[in-house]
């Protein structure tokens, strides 16, 4: 504990450095900024300025392409909660809650709780970092295709009736997404499905770009068939435009919680901030002691999401650091760089390299106080966005949707499929079904089919091998007593019926 | 009224919507008179951000960047294993102005495995870059510690071996698809997303061996969670001398290595669509020569232990060919195939 501590202050004098102060403010700045434009993310960003760090001292390059990193979990709530538009996945599920927050006029309250909540979850990611990163890593290791698969199922069930409408509906949403997500090149035997000839479909559709469609584009349309009144945002005292003293203690809990979710979910390999934050407003929800306000404007449902993907982002520089395996495309790209500026990191990164991990550490910690800094005071700036007339800032919002689809993978493919999505989304909205689920089954899809597939190949097809190993087992275990509960509940539910005759 | 006007408000914005996407499309022309390159040259990366090719993409565009008087912007096009980046080579014109990186496994696999709307006979070859050799693993405490051991063991207790792979048709894949078709040892293959999530179910015990790079996988190597067992090369490497060649090790076991004169390493290369005009191709191709030779550059190759030996056109022809004929080998003679 007291070599932590000494390392620790050692990172922190070298953090404090003028040119790595300078480079860790840098790299939070354009962290926010592309949070805050959707579809522009921290893999793209990173990518660009990349040959910038080329002439700088290999940590001081780290600190920055990190920043930009943890930065971007900064900055995705935003456009999710002024205009319903996520500017990162993992921040999908803000859009429920914060941008209904935003048509109260609570804007200030949910960009504020985001950033807060934010800062906590990101810190707390370090101190975990600092403290357990190598058995941490080597329990992430545990996890191999026939987990996953018992992941997939457990959270299946746990998520595909995410907001709660009708059961049926949902269920019809997220296996649509698990059809969808089946398009494209199998990854068991190399062939193309449901690719219709088209190449750009190899890859399967790309989330960010439905997402964008079903939840931002099909705003835009239906605000332009019913355009709100500016003046429905009713004017906010200063004071009032950051916490409440009541929205303050509505956050506590939701921020511990989705900290505690998000963590452990960033540790392995696949869409983990995506999930932890959805998995957050699941255990939100359930919590609540009012969760008919859930999909109106709960603030849990904003603190509790955001939380866990910061969680999820700092937990995921645990396996890059401690075992030198990026998880995630933003730290292939930051190993990447590492190896361009000649460190290796492997697992021996932590004890060989020791003044460049309590570097990054220290530099990480200060990057989420200046983020933090940063943010509460452009807090004022973005909620006054909501005072822009409809006729100004959707067309600005479709621009900037385009420009991010297309910035994805250089691609007019995207666009198109953000249009698509677009208008499904805005049916969807007028037929009264809910799109998140859909995403669900997008983004589960895979890691049910391919867990599956690779589980039974790894056995013979047998499966076995689910029941002798101890996560797999643990996770089936839980999705039986969900079932089992799920059953209890509609029995209670018959029984009730039975006993009062309408 | 009112409803008109809505109705019309959002066609109109459909409308913008449309013509704002369609207004991203990239002007293409070709150049008459040699004033070659009158504006930044776009690099074509088949990979997603990260990893080894992209890694070697961008480090080859930032020194080509100094040669060519205009500077290299790296784009990455993911998808399809890489054809989707050569489809958009091609439609993108032969004016010298897109240029991708590819491999033989992009080049000629793929048009093997599935219809692509390209073969590697729509390119010329600008450059041969660098060399990344393949090595096979296994886990740091497995009780392999040969060619010969994994062989006479699985033959002895009839066991079949999970691979690991980060994608059907990689480089990865065909090497050690090629292994276990000579040793005749049954396999299972289990797929990743990436070197890394493969190496990660290597050390992880979900899977027993698997082909990688030297770059992703040395420092395991160091640090004990890896082991080396050969190279997929007819002559061993500088930096690991006591590694054997794969067909070393199929010796000691008493077995001839088919594949004992193929070099499984990957090359990545520079091209153009075979169109491209001469004055151009050759200009490129001594610009990019000279870049590859740039201290910079071979200072970020030797850091990612690769190898660089720059080959004249005839001599890349012939080792694509050569390469191209083994894999044509291992797809028929093991039946991989995508649709």
């Amino acid at each position: 504990m007291e070599g932590t501590l000494g390392s620790l202050l050692q990172g922190f004098a070298a953090a404090l450095s003028a040119n790595n102060l300078i480079a860790c403010f840098i790299g939070v700045v354009i962290g926010t900024i592309t949070g805050v434009l959707p579809g522009i993310g921290p893999t793209g960003a990173i990518a660009l300025l990349l040959p910038l760090t080329f002439g700088m001292d290999s940590g001081t390059g780290l600190i920055l392409l990190a920043g930009i990193y943890y930065g971007s979990m900064y900055g995705g709530s935003t456009t999710s909660i002024l205009v319903n538009v996520p500017g990162e996945a993992a921040s999908m599920v803000t859009c429920l809650d914060g941008y209904q927050m935003a048509k109260k006029g609570r804007a200030g309250a949910a960009l504020s709780v985001a950033a807060i909540g934010s800062w906590f979850a990101g810190t707390l990611g370090i101190v975990g970092l600092m403290l357990f990163a190598p058995p941490l890593a080597e329990m992430a290791l545990s996890f191999g295709p026939p987990e996953y698969f018992a992941l997939g199922v457990c959270m299946l069930l746990l998520l595909s009736n995410l907001t709660g409408a009708s059961f049926s509906r949902a269920l019809l949403m997220v296996l649509t997404g698990v059809l969808l997500s089946m398009m494209g090149t199998d990854i068991i035997t190399g062939t193309d499905r449901f690719t219709f000839g088209i190449t750009d479909l190899s890859s399967g559709v790309e989330l960010l770009p439905a997402i964008m469609g079903l939840f931002g584009l099909a705003e835009v349309l239906a605000v332009a068939l019913t355009p709100y009144a500016v003046s429905d945002a009713a004017k906010v005292k200063f004071r009032e435009l950051y916490l409440k003293k009541e929205e303050m203690k509505r956050s506590v809990w939701p921020i511990l919680r989705g900290s505690l979710i998000g963590f452990p979910m960033g540790l392995i390999p696949g869409p983990a901030a995506f999930l932890s934050s959805l998995l957050s407003y699941k255990a939100e929800k359930q919590f609540s002691k009012h969760p008919e306000e859930f999909g109106k404007g709960a603030i849990e449902g904003v603190a509790g999401p955001e939380s866990a993907n910061n969680a999820a982002s700092s937990a995921a520089m645990i396996p890059l650091l401690a075992l030198g395996l990026p998880f995630a495309p933003p730290t292939a790209l930051l190993l990447g760089g590492l190896i361009i500026h000649g460190v290796n990191p492997g697992p021996l990164f932590i004890t060989q390299h020791a003044d460049m991990f309590w570097l990054v550490v220290a530099s990480m910690y200060l990057g989420n106080v200046m983020l933090l800094v940063l943010n509460l005071p452009l807090v004022g700036v973005f909620a006054s966005l909501t005072k822009v007339q409809p006729k100004v800032l959707m067309p600005v919002v479709v621009g900037i949707m385009i420009v991010g689809a297309y910035s994805l993978n250089n691609s007019l493919f995207d666009i198109w499929m953000m249009i698509i999505f677009g208008v499904v989304g805005f049916v969807m909205k007028y037929a009264d079904y809910d799109p998140a689920p859909l995403v669900v089954g997008l983004v589960l899809g895979p890691a049910f089919e391919e867990g599956l597939r690779k589980t039974l190949l790894m056995s013979q097809g047998s499966l076995m091998n689910i029941a002798t190993r101890p996560i797999t087992a643990t996770l089936f275990a839980i999705s039986a007593l969900i079932i089992a509960w799920v059953g209890y509940r509609w029995l209670q539910g018959v029984r009730r019926a039975r006993r009062q005759p309408a | 009224m009112t409803n008109l006007k809505r109705m019309i408000a959002l066609l109109l914005v459909l409308a913008m919507v449309a013509v704002l996407a369609a207004g991203c499309g990239s002007d293409k022309q070709a150049q008459k008179k040699f004033d070659f390159p009158k504006k930044p040259i776009n690099l074509i990366i088949p990979w997603a951000p990260g990893g080894a090719t992209d890694t070697v993409g961008r480090a080859v565009a930032d020194a080509a960047g100094k040669h060519l008087g205009q500077s290299m912007v790296a784009i990455n096009k993911a998808g399809g294993s890489g054809s989707l980046a050569m489809e958009e080579t091609l439609k993108a014109g032969a004016d010298g102005y897109t240029v991708c990186l590819t491999s033989a496994t992009v080049l000629t696999v793929q048009p093997k495995l599935k219809s692509t709307k390209y073969t590697a006979a729509d390119f010329r070859i600008i450059a041969n870059i660098v060399q990344n050799p393949l090595f096979l693993f296994v886990k740091g405490d497995s009780p392999w510690n040969s060619v010969k051991d994994l062989i006479e063991d699985a033959k002895k207790n009839n066991k079949i071996i999970k691979v690991g792979h980060p994608g059907v048709g990689s480089a990865n894949d065909m090497g050690s698809t090629a292994f276990f078709q000579a040793a005749q040892l049954k396999t299972t293959e289990v797929p990743f997303k990436s070197n890394g999530e493969t190496i990660a179910a290597i050390i992880g015990g979900h899977v027993d061996c698997g082909a990688f790079h030297p770059m992703e996988a040395k420092e395991f190597v160091s640090a004990g969670k890896l082991k080396i067992l050969g190279v997929f090369k007819p002559e061993r490497v500088d930096f690991y001398p006591n590694v054997p060649t794969i067909a070393e090790g199929f010796k000691e076991a008493g077995i001839d290595f088919k594949y004992k004169n193929t070099d499984f390493s990957a090359w990545y290369y520079l091209a153009v669509p075979k169109d491209t005009p001469d004055d151009v191709y050759k200009f490129l191709a001594e610009k990019i020569k000279a870049a590859v030779n740039d201290q910079a550059f071979r200072d970020k190759a030797k850091a990612m232990n690769m190898v660089i030996k720059l080959l004249e056109p005839d001599q890349i022809a012939a080792a694509v060919k050569d390469i191209d004929t083994a894999y044509g080998q291992i797809i028929a003679e093991t039946g991989k195939k995508g649709n």
